[in-house]
């Protein structure tokens, strides 16, 4: 495979797997549906300070 | 800013390639040279721009000192160095020490002397001893030209300027010269790859290593009784927390700078699976042992002068590689305990040769008790380089290595007495050894980063690895596999990124 092709592909899984994780936590998540709950900095969740 | 944040990762790593390849592609090299150092000054400011002055300063003063030396008369060099290396020591010994060495000298002569601390400029110890390398580098006829926007670029790169690698500039000054002018897909695959391993080890496998380290530590700092389970499991956690977070960052760093088209010298080479503490040095932190073995090593006279004389300079250079950590007694015990492995290992190595088994042919049984012990010696040592203070280090050792009278017999016995309480203890146990097993077994067992990337020149190596051909099946190949495995891994630890988790080196 080509360097190039890689990349696409590389780029291509985490944007679909990214969308996935946000439609599951916007939908299932949300209306209570889904026993796992995602939490997701900035997005669904808070950012705490401090390690 | 740090590499595991949102606003490095979506905004500055994003601007800072754009703007680059865009001026450097219409303006030329130079040009793109002069944005890479804008940005890097910009990442080094974010922080806190008020020592942003003391960067900027410090490479004005050394980019003087390193055209003095070049043309200066012969008389005149070794002046013009004494000054340059006094100048960069008293800017460390200032922020660093300053508080660390006026209360030990009041503690000592019974005076009032108070320093308030200050913070620590992020990295100063890093950009320190590179500036440092480069003035000796110009002083013995290893720099014959300057040029500022090179030296600039070379102390301030923002992948290598907070915690290293600590890069020599015979390594990095000639790659400026052919520095890409448009993105290369082969340096954003291998970049971005390195990237995302580096950036799961720290936030997957460093940050969730915390949870076993940080409670324990703390009860052996409040005085509270630390059992022996809980003292040997938060050591361990500590071990592959550091490990995980120093190479873990590393690698981002290696990573980053492969984007654009720049080659950083190695760092780690699985060092926990050393089969002893020299072979541990040469695969831990290798930019500082080799700046070490460097500059006060074999300017010391190295082995030049016999055992005892080797000795003792190793057993310098680790104490003064000891207090280069931090300003604190802990860090310069835990450099000296060091320097006396060394020396008890080099002593082993020529006892062995004297009685004819010399070391490395030992069989694979003896190297994984040897591999076992180096470990248990690195970890233990880990302790005092973690502690607050010599108390709370003695504590966490007690209760180690049983110390303590019959410590750890007595809690044996408590844990008998009480079934709940062992129930809950063994609970605990079970989870935090299956987390043990998990990280240890990433740490003794996979390849790594540079075997996995080796056809690829991920790092700059001094001499090759012995053992580099281990697991073939595992090499990284730009290929739908890796691909697919590498951009899950950058996810789950994007999503990761819950709180702001500084890398251990950062406070050195």
């Amino acid at each position: 495979m080509k360097f190039g092709r890689y990349l696409t592909v590389m780029a291509s899984t985490w944007v679909l797997a990214a969308l996935a994780v946000a439609a599951f936590t916007l939908l299932a998540d949300a209306v209570g549906i889904s026993p796992v709950g995602v939490a997701i900095a900035g997005f669904n969740a808070c950012m705490a300070q401090g390690a | 800013m740090l590499f595991n944040s949102y606003q490095f990762i979506f905004v500055f790593l994003p601007a800072a390639c754009v703007s680059y390849f865009l001026v450097a592609r219409f303006w030329g090299r130079r040009a793109g040279m002069a944005v890479l150092v804008a940005a890097s000054l910009f990442f080094y400011g974010w922080w806190n721009e008020r020592y942003l002055w003391i960067l900027l300063l410090s490479i004005g003063c050394n980019a003087g000192f390193a055209i003095a030396l070049i043309r200066g008369e012969k008389n005149q060099r070794f002046w013009i160095l004494l000054v340059g290396l006094g100048f960069n020591l008293f800017l460390l010994g200032y922020f660093k020490y300053a508080s660390f060495v006026a209360a030990n000298v009041s503690a000592l002569f019974d005076l009032d002397w108070q320093v308030e601390p200050m913070p620590l400029p992020l990295g100063i110890s890093f950009f320190t001893f590179q500036k440092i390398a480069f003035l000796i580098d110009t002083y013995i006829g290893g720099v014959v030209s300057f040029n500022l926007l090179h030296y600039s670029l070379f102390v301030t790169f923002f992948p290598q300027l907070i915690a290293g690698p600590i890069v020599r500039h015979n390594e990095i000054i000639p790659q400026f010269r052919h520095l890409p002018r448009t993105p290369r897909a082969s340096d954003f695959a291998i970049g971005g790859s390195i990237f995302a391993i580096g950036l799961f080890k720290k936030v997957c496998l460093a940050d969730l290593s915390a949870p076993w380290v940080n409670p324990v530590f703390a009860a052996a700092e409040s005085g509270a009784t630390v059992s022996f389970v809980d003292a040997w499991v938060a050591a361990f956690a500590y071990s592959f927390q550091l490990y995980f977070d120093f190479s873990g960052y590393t690698d981002m760093a290696i990573g980053l700078a492969r984007l654009f088209g720049i080659v950083l010298p190695i760092n780690f080479y699985s060092p926990y699976k050393s089969v002893n503490i020299i072979e541990f040095w040469r695969c831990w932190h290798i930019s500082l042992s080799r700046f070490l073995r460097d500059f006060i090593y074999i300017p010391l006279g190295g082995n030049r002068h016999g055992a005892t004389r080797r000795y003792a300079n190793l057993g310098a250079a680790m104490l003064l590689g000891g207090l280069w950590h931090g300003a604190a007694w802990t860090f310069v015990l835990w450099g000296g305990v060091h320097g006396l492995m060394l020396v008890i290992n080099h002593a082993w190595h020529y006892l062995r040769r004297r009685i004819g088994l010399p070391p490395g042919n030992d069989p694979a049984y003896v190297r994984v008790a040897a591999c076992a012990l180096t470990f248990i010696a690195v970890t233990s040592a880990w302790v005092l380089f973690r502690a607050s203070s010599l108390g709370s280090a003695g504590a966490m050792l007690s209760a180690m290595y049983g110390l303590e009278g019959q410590h750890t017999m007595k809690v044996l016995v408590e844990y008998g007495r009480s079934q709940w309480s062992l129930l809950h203890e063994l609970r605990w146990s079970e989870s935090s050894a299956l987390w043990l097993v998990l990280v240890g077994s990433v740490a003794f067992i996979l390849p790594n980063t540079y075997q996995l990337f080796k056809e690829f020149r991920p790092a700059l190596v001094e001499r090759p690895f012995e053992d580099v051909a281990s697991w073939p099946r595992l090499r990284w190949m730009p290929d739908s596999r890796w691909a697919v495995c590498l951009s899950l891994m950058l996810l789950i630890a994007i999503l990761r990124i819950r709180e702001l988790s500084p890398f251990i080196y950062f406070q050195f």
